[in-house]
């Protein structure tokens, strides 16, 4: 897999990630179940491109995410009242989901802002060491006096939480910043998120 | 599904682990190798890969300009900085983190780093509400999680002192974790519930509020600040003692009156239902079954006979099922539903 699919799979798929995991959402609330069914829908959105670049990914990604969605229904023994049979329930007024407004430059810093500062204190004061004064893991152990494995910790939460606060981020009719969709999600305290 | 039985989180933490990795110095062909093998091995790999790598590799562009650098020398840990920066905000979010002062520097067509804020320890009382039909998941930074739910609003403000929320709207709960040095208190219309260590929920009706425990102990206090401020509450009223609610209990404090009422905690786990998308009717009037599934919804409910609000109904419903619940109305209680413009008038 090349690098223009990576960049194509980036500019033209993961910017709908919050339109997808608001269709997601419909059907289920639970962020686990949703982070699952996302995935799958990005696996079978890239192994297609990789053969055939779909013209309009967007119509794509929705349309892969619509079977997904009947197929899973169809292997439930109870079909929850939600999941209507009818298929044309599962329809997406695509053009209703994502409105045109492409991340600029500036929106995207802003997004990227915004994504680090969601981040647990002493995280964010990881990454900030870590990305933007170059220091090395060892340095960072040493200055804040905790274990490298601890940095190493705090550096995979703190990637992970940004990426899902970066991609599921949009901006509302008011041009004000809404990260996250609104569903449950199980974490313990401990837990890994 | 992929061919291992690996979670998307499991696969997150280990193309995380890779890309720590390959930020090292030590970076060698044949980890490249390996790299490259676990890509292959699976495109679940390569998705996760590729959604963390988009945000991660663009962090370094938080650095900000050279203007404000040279004004703000970098420093290891955030200093108690004291500048007059405007304190408006624009920015809605979810997650609590520090200012974004997007004031006079906006104007000033700068994109505004709140990284960089963050640095000079500028404090805000950060905001956060949900939309009808909405929930929203808000990890605080001691550990706590506050659920917020429908069309609700709840402000922040965590010092060394008190960890304070105020419940503006609507219904939160909250999983408090436990801080020795603070209390946790929720201020909500008159009253103020303190906690330590505990699990419970609050909810703002038109002129009560109601405090619900599923773990652990509560107090509820009355809020005297604000009943200074509101014509008519005799202070003596406000004096009324602390209520002590234990993990079952359930409390409605209207004005003066504090009612606590006795259930199970299964029972009140389900009141809180909401939290994964249900909502429970306990054979309730169905005038009061409306106004619930009102709060989720845009589409409202309304009687066209105020005499049918009083029927028995029950069940546990998702909250955006409307429709089944309209469906089991007609067939349970010959109920005639006809919708239009997103009102739904319920007749016999």
């Amino acid at each position: 897999m090349d690098d223009a699919l990576e960049e194509w799979f980036i500019r033209e798929v993961l910017c709908h990630e919050p339109a997808l995991t608001r269709y997601i959402a419909r059907f289920r609330r639970n962020f686990d179940d949703i982070q699952e069914i996302r995935q799958e829908v990005y696996i079978k959105v890239l192994e297609a491109a990789d053969k055939d670049r779909p013209l309009t990914p967007r119509n794509f990604m929705f349309t892969v995410a619509k079977h997904l969605m009947l197929d899973l229904s169809r292997r439930q023994r109870v079909v929850p009242i939600e999941l209507l049979q009818d298929a044309a329930s599962l329809d997406v007024l695509v053009d209703e989901l994502c409105p045109e407004r492409r991340a600029g430059g500036n929106q995207q810093l802003d997004k990227l802002s915004n994504a680090f500062d969601s981040l647990p204190a002493r995280c964010r004061e990881v990454v900030w060491m870590r990305k933007i004064l170059d220091t090395p893991q060892k340095e960072i152990a040493k200055q804040l006096c905790i274990s490298e494995g601890t940095v190493e910790s705090h550096l995979v939460r703190g990637m992970r939480l940004l990426a899902q606060a970066y991609h599921d981020c949009e901006f509302d009719e008011r041009g004000c910043i809404v990260i996250g969709t609104p569903c449950a999600r199980q974490e313990g305290r401990h837990g890994r998120h | 599904m992929g061919a291992t039985d690996k979670t998307v989180a499991d696969i997150e933490i280990e193309a995380a682990q890779w890309l720590l990795r390959k930020e090292s110095p030590k970076w060698s062909l044949e980890d490249e190798k390996e790299l490259n093998a676990w890509l292959n091995a699976s495109t679940s790999h390569r998705v996760s890969f590729i959604r963390l790598k988009s945000a991660w590799q663009q962090t370094p562009r938080l650095k900000r300009s050279d203007t404000l650098s040279s004004q703000f020398p970098q420093q290891k840990h955030s200093p108690r900085s004291k500048r007059g920066i405007a304190n408006s905000t624009s920015i809605h979010r979810r997650h609590p983190g520090p200012a974004a002062a997007l004031g006079v520097l906006a104007a000033m067509a700068l994109v505004i780093s709140s990284a960089m804020l963050w640095q000079l320890g500028i404090d805000r009382a950060p905001r956060f509400h949900t939309p009808v039909g909405g929930l929203s998941i808000i990890p605080l930074e001691d550990g706590s999680v506050v659920s917020l739910n429908t069309d609700s609003a709840i402000s922040l403000k965590m010092t060394s002192g008190e960890r304070r929320i105020n419940l503006l709207r609507g219904e939160a709960f909250f999983d408090v974790s436990k801080d020795p040095a603070r209390d946790f208190v929720v201020y909500a219309g008159t009253r103020k519930v303190i906690a330590v260590g505990t699990r419970f929920g609050v909810r703002i009706n038109h002129d009560s509020v109601q405090v619900a425990v599923t773990e652990g102990l509560v107090r509820i206090a009355p809020e005297t600040r604000l009943i200074d401020r509101v014509p008519g509450l005799r202070k003596d009223h406000a004096t009324d003692s602390n209520h002590f609610l234990n993990p079952g209990e359930v409390a409605t404090a209207d004005g003066n009156l504090v009612k606590v009422d006795r259930h199970t905690i299964g029972n009140v786990e389900q009141m809180l239902g909401w939290r994964s998308g249900n909502v429970l009717l306990q054979r309730v009037l169905l005038k009061d079954a409306i106004a619930e599934f009102n709060r989720y919804n845009r589409r409202k409910l309304v009687l066209a006979q105020q005499d049918l609000g009083n029927i028995r109904v029950g069940g546990n419903f998702k909250t955006e099922n409307i429709d089944g619940f309209v469906r089991l109305l007609e067939q349970g209680f010959q109920i005639h539903a006809s919708e239009h413009n997103d009102v739904i008038v319920l007749s016999r």
